[in-house]
């Protein structure tokens, strides 16, 4: 698995009040969206 | 794209979870790669959203409000002033100053209530002889032979000092089942001690009441009661929610921010009803913490209105009395006749010098005489109470007696204020009505109180619309519906409203910001609850 490198820089000082709880419940939520969409492992031995 | 942080997370969000959608997943190395894509992302977006928790923690904090403790010298000198007003009392005596009433209901209780122990209560009223510098030993406790015996042991174990009362149970055991109405005689036994060293007493209350007044600068009650009005408003004053407390209770969820938002339709509603247009903004609020102030006695008053309609079913009829009255004096009499019988007997029985357990056939029927006598005396004392307090309501009682001074009846008189309570409420746990009592004394010592003064007892009146009428001519326009006492939290929630968004906007902090902070405090909680889960 290549590990991606990418450094996001952003200046959250430029997000009003509103705008930054918006950006944290959106990144909380596509977490959550992340961790439901994930495959269920197969069994091991299956392979 | 630094300029927009918002807008690269949503367009990242909405390009990925397309590619997701349209992954293969057919073959076991398809779901892999799949499994892969979303750990990595995950990853990436765990670290975005750490930063920016950080980020809106840093800010959060940055509208953090410091303010210096509230002072508590007005509750201390607030304190004092009642203890002084409780001393000068001119409504009880010394049996309520000395607090024995209350340590009288709590005997007379003692069975109804299973209290834990009636040792405390009977070292209880020791102590506060002692204070008077009146020591009590068994020669005093001669109300009945049992009532001596019981006393000579309990004092013993007293003076010992060590805590261990087990002699103490054992004599209770076996004078009980000879006398179950032990505690009933040893109940009528600090009865007789309180009148008889009722001069004592009173000097003793008198010392103290010389003293309080000396400390406090208070030349008399009439001063007392000024003093203490005067510390209430200040109090209120210095009370008044503070901006920072106002954070705390958004932050906690006590306060619904959204509510606060000027678009907020609960607000826009509120500012309809309570502040005209036309109105100065700073005279609407004073008004308004007025009405708050009236809204909260008015709940008090509903609260203990069961009360007010007992006093007024029960002593209504007193208003028509032509001639004197001698109930009390009658059941005195009484009394004392069946105590001066009871000492008779008794004078025979002590002079025997045999103990319980071995005793000739008349002494034993001389006991039973004493302890059947006793019992009388004690249902006596029964209609002695009713006849006691009935005294002093003839004493005071008048066609425009009003609430406020039946409120002061009661709260100067523990003993008949508890029997009331447990009567109208239909209360038999203890707690409970300590409950209602203690909320009922904050009502009655409330300097602040007005509309009570204006209500007669024994009169039907329009409370609430005393209060519409009122506040009409200030142009607040709150109906007789919104006094409802189920609805009164509403009004009281819409009040407040009103006083803390005037608040904030005279203030160097912003709706938006309470309403942020709030937010952040929201995102901890959940995050403090997926951690325990």
């Amino acid at each position: 698995m290549k590990k991606e490198n990418d450094v996001v820089d952003f200046d959250l000082s430029l997000l009003s009040l509103q705008e930054l709880i918006e950006l944290y419940d959106h990144i909380t939520d596509f977490l959550q969206y992340l961790e439901n969409n994930k495959i269920e492992n197969e069994e091991e031995n299956n392979e | 794209m630094n300029s927009n942080f918002l807008e690269f997370i949503n367009k990242d969000i909405e390009n990925k979870k397309e590619y997701i959608s349209v992954m293969p997943t057919k073959t076991k190395t398809n779901r892999k790669k799949v499994n892969q894509f979303i750990d990595e992302t995950i990853d990436k977006y765990n670290n975005y959203r750490s930063s920016t928790r950080n980020y809106l923690l840093a800010k959060a904090k940055s509208f953090d409000i410091v303010e210096p403790d509230k002072d508590n010298h007005l509750n201390e000198k607030l304190e004092n002033l009642e203890y002084v007003k409780f001393l000068l009392n001119p409504t009880n005596t010394y049996v309520e100053k000395m607090g024995f009433d209350s340590l009288l209901y709590q005997i007379s209780n003692y069975y109804t209530f299973n209290f834990k122990s009636l040792n405390d209560i009977i070292n209880s009223f020791l102590d506060k002889f002692e204070l008077a510098g009146i020591v009590l030993t068994a020669d005093d406790f001669t109300y009945t032979c049992y009532v001596h015996e019981y006393m000579e042991v309990f004092l013993e174990a007293r003076r010992k000092n060590s805590g261990d009362y087990d002699r103490v149970a054992e004599v209770f055991e076996q004078i009980y089942w000879i006398n179950p109405e032990i505690i009933e005689h040893v109940e009528l036994s600090f009865r007789k001690l309180i009148r008889v060293h009722e001069k004592k007493l009173n000097a003793y209350i008198n010392r103290l009441q010389k003293e309080a007044m000396e400390k406090n600068g208070i030349a008399n009650y009439a001063i007392c009661l000024e003093k203490i009005h005067s510390l209430y408003i200040d109090i209120q004053f210095a009370n008044r929610e503070t901006i920072g407390e106002i954070l705390t209770k958004a932050k906690s969820g006590e306060i619904d921010i959204e509510q606060y938002l000027e678009e907020s339709k609960v607000r826009k509603q509120a500012f309809e009803t309570l502040v005209s247009p036309d109105s100065d903004i700073d005279d609407a609020c004073a008004s308004l913490e007025k009405l708050l102030a009236n809204v909260e006695e008015y709940r008090n008053y509903n609260e203990f209105y069961p009360i007010f309609k007992d006093f007024r079913d029960e002593y209504s009829k007193l208003l028509d009395l032509k001639e004197e009255y001698k109930g009390l004096k009658n059941i005195e009499i009484e009394i004392a006749k069946k105590e001066a019988e009871l000492e008779k007997i008794n004078k025979k029985i002590f002079g025997t010098h045999i103990g319980n357990f071995y005793f000739s056939k008349d002494l034993k029927s001389l006991k039973s005489e004493s302890v059947m006598l006793a019992k009388e005396i004690y249902e006596l004392f029964k209609k002695y109470d009713v006849e006691y307090f009935k005294d002093r309501v003839i004493k005071s009682i008048s066609n425009t007696i009003t609430v406020a001074d039946v409120l002061n009846l009661y709260y100067s008189y523990d003993y008949f204020k508890k029997l009331v309570i447990q009567k109208v409420y239909g209360l038999d746990n203890y707690d409970a009505i300590i409950q209602y009592s203690d909320n009922f004394d904050l009502f009655a010592m409330n300097a602040t109180n007005i509309i009570i003064s204006g209500v007669p007892i024994f009169q039907d009146v329009d409370v609430p619309r005393i209060i519409v009428n009122r506040y009409r001519l200030n142009n607040i326009n709150i109906t007789v519906d919104d006094l409802n006492p189920d609805l009164l939290n509403l009004l009281t929630n819409k009040i407040n409203l009103v006083l803390r968004v005037t608040k904030i906007e005279k203030s160097s902090i912003h709706m938006d910001q309470i309403w942020f902070v709030a937010q952040v405090e929201r995102i901890i909680n959940s995050e403090s609850k997926a951690e325990t889960m």
